[in-house]
């Protein structure tokens, strides 16, 4: 530790005239490299699709749980932030007037994919030491956000999703939540009607900060564990009711205010662990 | 670059015919002609026009493969000898399933800025997406698709010459764009006569015409070479379901019942008309404008009552029934 923080005192004094650094910026031995494990839980437990859970007393299955992350800030012990970002892809987009440009995505973007059971994501390099937060945006804001998604290459996160879509075609912008399931609306037991939560469009982005002491050591551990709880994103939401069953956002802005005012609670770190490295995304 | 070259090949093809530019980029200059009074056609430097992808992307376009129980083409909904629209209210989808809006005309889309009734959709390119994946339109599994265009031999090579690539949602799309920008249309007898042929409009055409851009206040927001100025506008009709227009993208209460100004070329050839069809003539649409609209919340200030006589509304409709263009309805394959 003594060895860290003798290199953390000149690159914090150095820090006082940056803003911030860019993880894959930074070129120290001292770097580690993050891989974030996105845990999907559904309350207290595991999330596996098609299995039922209770949900405000209804038996509810999920058959997707996928999630938009964004705009990712680690803040050192000392205050320093550590941005992440990856290899730019461009394409076209139109900007706040509607006008063609073209427009370059550098943000390290996660898609989660918990229905498929999709966990892993490597973030590149960071600085090894304590940190003290994490924070995020659930959603695509911006430029980001009014690209022309069909023409993203289809290994990047912003691409169309060819087995579930998470990007509106009849009104361009991205799925910040979308979860899908069936509910038991008639209490039989058995779930019998479709639900669907998707939420969507800048109003509804949330920026989660969590703030937990947690240490990146490329000995002790560089394996940084979210969960996400997507109980917690419907807890409000009676899927029972019909008129809060269907949520596409623009059509059911009630329930996706509810939904949104949930976001900040649904995420927690469980810790850092060694990655082993058997997972690439 | 590229852009820069087909606009000057576009420039050049308006007084120019049969250069062509040899290499994978080959362009037929044919498929960047314009008609007299309009711009150059607005391609996308990603995306450049050559006649390998807009053959490409016609064979998709027809193709019945492309939704989910092979009984839909993109064709089946945008009819070539009703201006690239459906005559009917409503598109029946897959297994019979109906929509809320009538399918627009295609013809010179490649002009438009946002797509929709709505502007739901940015480019040409994304707005494939919509009915491909829509559940009441084709229903297709985007991963399905393409697996699908991937089994076919044939395609998987037309791919490679014309895009470079296999079949992806990127190339396929790519296609399907490049071929609805060359359904351009501005042949009318209209254009004909804005040309200096007098004669090619009839007295009540004519007469219709400065109705158009007088008393009947049309022109406000029919104008230009396209006869829309792209805006989107509540032209005061009672709302039907739930469907908001604009206001459903932009979430915006000051769009509520907001939809796309139509282009008035072919009009004659388009009915039904409003984004939901429910006026079946010319003349419903006449007498509602005169009315001035229905004073529906949020209805555009444009909208007042007109007060036209019979011969009025007589002679406007004649004006308009002038921009048909004979050519875009049959045989435009480029």
């Amino acid at each position: 530790m003594k060895t860290i923080r003798t290199f953390f005192l000149p690159a914090l004094l150095a820090s006082v005239f940056l803003m911030g650094c860019d993880a894959d910026s930074m070129n120290s031995e001292e770097e580690v490299d993050l891989t974030l494990r996105m845990q999907g839980m559904f309350g207290s437990q595991q999330l596996i699709s098609g299995q039922t859970y209770d949900h405000n007393g209804a038996n509810i299955t999920v058959t997707t749980a996928r999630v938009y992350l964004s705009d990712f800030v680690l803040t050192t012990a000392d205050g320093q932030e550590v941005t992440v970002s990856t290899d730019p892809v461009t394409v076209p987009a139109k900007d706040a007037n509607d006008n063609d440009v073209t427009h370059s995505v550098t943000d390290k973007i996660v898609l989660t994919k918990h229905d498929m059971g999709m966990e892993y994501y490597h973030f590149g390099t960071v600085p090894e030491g304590d940190y003290t937060s994490m924070s995020f945006r659930v959603g695509i804001v911006g430029q980001d956000n009014r690209i022309d998604a069909s023409q993203v290459p289809a290994s990047h996160p912003l691409a169309k999703q060819t087995d579930k879509n998470n990007h509106w075609n009849w009104a361009n912008g991205y799925i910040y939540l979308r979860l899908d399931g069936e509910v038991d609306t008639d209490g039989d037991g058995s779930v019998d009607e479709v639900w669907e939560t998707h939420i969507g469009k800048e109003n509804f982005s949330r920026v989660v900060s969590i703030d937990t002491d947690f240490t990146l050591d490329h000995e002790m551990g560089n394996l940084l564990h979210l969960m996400v709880d997507y109980k917690h994103f419907i807890h409000m939401v009676d899927l029972a009711d019909p008129t809060e069953r269907l949520s596409h956002t623009g059509d059911n802005l009630p329930v996706a205010n509810k939904v949104a005012g949930m976001m900040d609670g649904a995420f927690m770190i469980h810790g850092v662990h060694m990655d082993e490295g058997s997972h690439t995304h | 670059m590229r852009v820069g070259i087909l606009i000057a090949a576009a420039a050049l093809s308006l007084g120019l015919a049969g250069c062509g530019i040899a290499g994978h980029e080959t362009r037929d200059p044919a498929i960047l002609d314009v008609p007299v009074g309009f711009e150059p056609i607005p391609v996308p430097a990603h995306n450049p026009l050559t006649p390998a992808k807009v053959e490409l992307g016609e064979r998709l376009f027809f193709d019945l493969d492309l939704s989910e129980d092979r009984s839909l083409s993109c064709a089946s909904c945008h009819f070539e000898n009703a201006a690239f629209a459906d005559p009917r209210r409503l598109s029946p989808g897959v297994h019979g399933r109906l929509g809320i809006r009538n399918s627009p005309s295609l013809v010179n889309v490649a002009y438009l800025n946002l797509l929709f009734w709505d502007g739901g959709a940015l480019t040409l390119e994304a707005q494939a997406l919509g009915p491909l994946e829509a559940d009441f339109e084709m229903n297709m599994n985007l991963g399905d698709l393409i697996t699908r265009v991937e089994s076919d031999p044939s395609y998987v090579s037309q791919f490679e010459e014309a895009l470079g690539e296999g079949p992806s949602i990127r190339t396929l799309t790519q296609a399907l764009a490049s071929f609805q920008r060359t359904i351009r249309s501005g042949g009318s007898r209209y254009d004909r006569y804005v040309s200096g042929a007098v004669d090619a409009l009839t007295d009540s055409e004519r007469r219709g015409l400065e109705l158009f851009r007088g008393k009947a206040n049309c022109a406000s927001c029919h104008n230009g070479f396209l006869f829309t100025n792209q805006a989107f506008e509540n032209n005061g009709i009672e709302p039907a379901g739930s469907d908001s227009g604009r206001a459903r993208i932009t979430l915006d209460p000051a769009d509520f019942l907001e939809f796309r100004v139509p282009s008035l070329r072919n009009v004659e050839k388009t009915a039904p008309y409003m984004h939901d069809g429910r006026f079946d003539s010319l003349e419903d649409v006449i007498d509602h404008y005169d009315q001035g609209g229905t004073g529906v919340r949020n209805q555009s200030a444009l909208i007042t009552p007109l007060r036209l006589t019979d011969q009025e509304k007589r002679d406007l409709i004649a004006f308009l029934n002038s921009l048909t263009d004979e050519t875009i309805l049959t045989g435009l394959t480029p």
